[in-house]
């Protein structure tokens, strides 16, 4: 293991080490990392978002009451998820048993017990970007939705923001350079992801 | 079909590198044996890749505020662990203090209940409401947000960390680009710029910067109303952007009045050179203002004229000029003052201000000023203020 590597590595067990001593810090820099993420996968199990909020603070209050030992980040993230789809179906049911709509409870029980692992990854990647995009400074952030989500040309970007056309290209340079600052594992495959993107567009 | 508990990650890891474009030969042959492995697994991995999906996804990540949700997680925290805490000598003692409560409880309750139809029966119990006090949030660049201390008026930024004006640090800014102070209705705050740029917020009103100036230029954005003493520095023009107009300015103090619900964007220059540049219509001209000029911008007009620039800014030295204003907008500047709402009768004439007043008084004291001109109140309890025309007996 190179020496940045382990420098990373020792930085998780800190954490995880803080966690286990129910540092109220440690745990809420893991939900802010992650509770967006949960949201959008609590949100798979047929919820309106204020339910879907409502499962996720749910899970996190459980994995902090729990007192398991994590052996990774990895290991309470995935913890996260099967706490969040033990709350999201713990709530269907109390539905049914409330309104005694089976139809509409199987129906949606058809559409997620065949995929939850399919849905964890969907939330995975859809949470990694938005994180890596966040992390933008306000002007580059827009830059950017409008690039790539949008698929707006410089031009549009331009005429929208109502700020030149080189403005643009520097506020995507700028972005760049941003996100090599900000090169943790996880954020480093996105930059490059969004790296792409520019390239892609940079010549719209 | 292999699930299991590695796979999430793994293939996340490999679609975020196939979003990339940079998988290598090797992982792109074993996702798309994943892909290939069920129709579900192409499925997901269509979605993925699609931009509509992924835009949605985003917009629905947008709506997410992480921390007011951690605020009600936190709550819930502190309270399991009180009740774990709870010896169980200590039970018999509550249980006791609880009856004791509860019949002193019961004793208050009643005599509140007659005091209330008092009260009721009385009618004009006075209800007034106090001015704004220092009242702001810092929302940073990597989502959190911190209340400032109402007890402190001013705080200052730099890129190591941001604390108030005595020293005590809020926050180190190690892996912050920007901030955005807010104050509320009610509420309005000092602030020191990483360049030493002083900013002064009115009620309802933000500004948003980046935490180190670099480039060519000292770029904010602010909603409302602020006042500022900009840092003299000629390689780096200090611009202040706001929803109708740019601002380019050397080293300058001026105010800048942007409150959406007043017709146009005052800019007042008290000493310097400031070029104002509308963003409302592409026809309207850059202008220069001198000392004691006051530009106001519209959706399709500049108007300059010369004023006296002390009383435009006699917010900052705790004083409301309401000279030559009319009721509507001194309505308007009351309600972000005191934080209230403000109804005003359709028959009640838009009469026309004179002089100004003190910003510390209570509102009712400012109210009296209504009384001159056949113009009568009410307030409530809930924050509302009612303006009637005076009906003479």
């Amino acid at each position: 293991m190179n020496s940045s590597n382990s420098k990373l590595f020792n930085e998780e067990n800190y954490l995880l080490e803080r966690l286990a001593q129910l540092d109220e810090d440690a745990f809420e820099y893991v939900f802010e990392k992650y509770y967006p993420r949960l949201c959008l996968y609590a949100s798979s199990f047929g919820t309106d978002q204020t339910l879907a909020e409502d499962i996720a603070k749910e899970a996190f209050i459980k994995i902090w009451k729990s007192d398991k030992n994590y052996k990774s980040l990895e290991h309470l993230k995935n913890s996260l998820y099967q706490s969040t789809k033990q709350v999201a179906l713990n709530k269907q049911l109390a539905l049914k048993r409330s309104i005694q709509r089976e139809e509409y409870f199987f129906d949606n029980q058809e559409q997620y017990e065949d995929s939850p692992l399919h849905q964890i990854i969907h939330a995975e990647v859809m949470g990694e970007l938005y994180a890596a995009i966040q992390k933008l400074p306000e002007q580059a952030k827009m830059v950017v939705i409008l690039s790539y989500l949008e698929g707006k040309t410089n031009q549009e970007i331009a005429d929208e923001m109502q700020i030149s056309l080189q403005t643009v290209k520097n506020y995507k340079l700028r972005a760049i350079k941003q996100l090599r600052s900000i090169l943790t594992p996880e954020t480093y495959l996105i930059f490059l992801s969004v790296y792409k993107i520019f390239e892609k567009f940079s010549l719209g | 079909m292999h699930l299991n508990k590695e796979e999430a990650p793994r293939i996340s890891f490999l679609i975020r590198k196939k979003i990339n474009d940079n998988l290598t030969a090797f992982e792109a042959e074993e996702l798309a044996s994943w892909v290939s492995a069920s129709s579900r697994n192409e499925e997901l991995y269509q979605q993925c890749l699609d931009k509509g999906d992924q835009k949605k996804a985003f917009e629905y990540l947008e709506k997410i505020h992480v921390a007011s949700a951690w605020k009600d997680v936190k709550e819930q925290l502190n309270n399991t662990e009180r009740q774990i805490e709870k010896p169980k000598i200590g039970r018999l003692f509550a249980y006791i203090a609880a009856a004791c409560l509860l019949v002193f409880g019961s004793i208050t309750l009643i005599t509140q209940w007659y005091q209330k139809i008092d009260n009721q029966d009385i009618a004009n119990s006075p209800i007034d409401y106090k001015p704004a006090n220092n009242q702001a949030t810092i929302k940073l660049s990597n989502g959190k947000s911190y209340t400032l201390d109402n007890n402190q008026e001013s705080v200052s930024i730099n890129s190591t960390s941001i604390a108030y004006s005595n020293g005590q640090e809020i926050t180190s800014t190690d892996d912050i680009t920007s901030a955005e102070i807010h104050t509320p209705r009610g509420g309005y705050y000092k602030i020191i710029l990483p360049d030493g740029t002083k900013a002064q917020l009115n009620a309802a009103s933000s500004l948003s910067y980046p935490l180190t100036f670099s480039g060519n230029k000292r770029e904010v954005s602010i909603t409302g109303e602020v006042y500022f003493e900009v840092t003299p520095n000629k390689k780096q023009p200090f611009v202040v952007q706001s929803k109708q107009q740019e601002i380019e300015v050397l080293g300058t103090t001026f105010n800048i009045n942007a409150y959406e619900a007043n017709s146009g964007t005052k800019t007042t220059l008290v000493e310097g050179k400031v070029k104002v540049i509308p963003k409302t219509n592409k026809t309207l001209l850059p202008t220069i203002l001198q000392p004691g000029q006051q530009s106001v911008i519209t959706t399709n007009k500049v108007f300059l004229q010369e004023i006296d620039s002390k009383s435009e800014i006699a917010w900052i030295n705790g004083k409301f000029n309401f000279d030559g204003k009319k009721l509507k907008e001194v309505m308007q500047e009351l309600s972000r003052w005191y934080d209230i709402d403000v109804i005003i009768d359709h028959d009640v004439p838009n009469i026309e201000f004179f002089g100004g007043t003190f910003r510390n008084n209570n509102l009712s004291t400012i109210l009296t000023l209504l009384e001159h001109n056949d113009i009568t109140y009410t307030l409530s309890t809930d924050k509302k203020l009612f303006i009637k025309k005076l009906i003479k007996k």
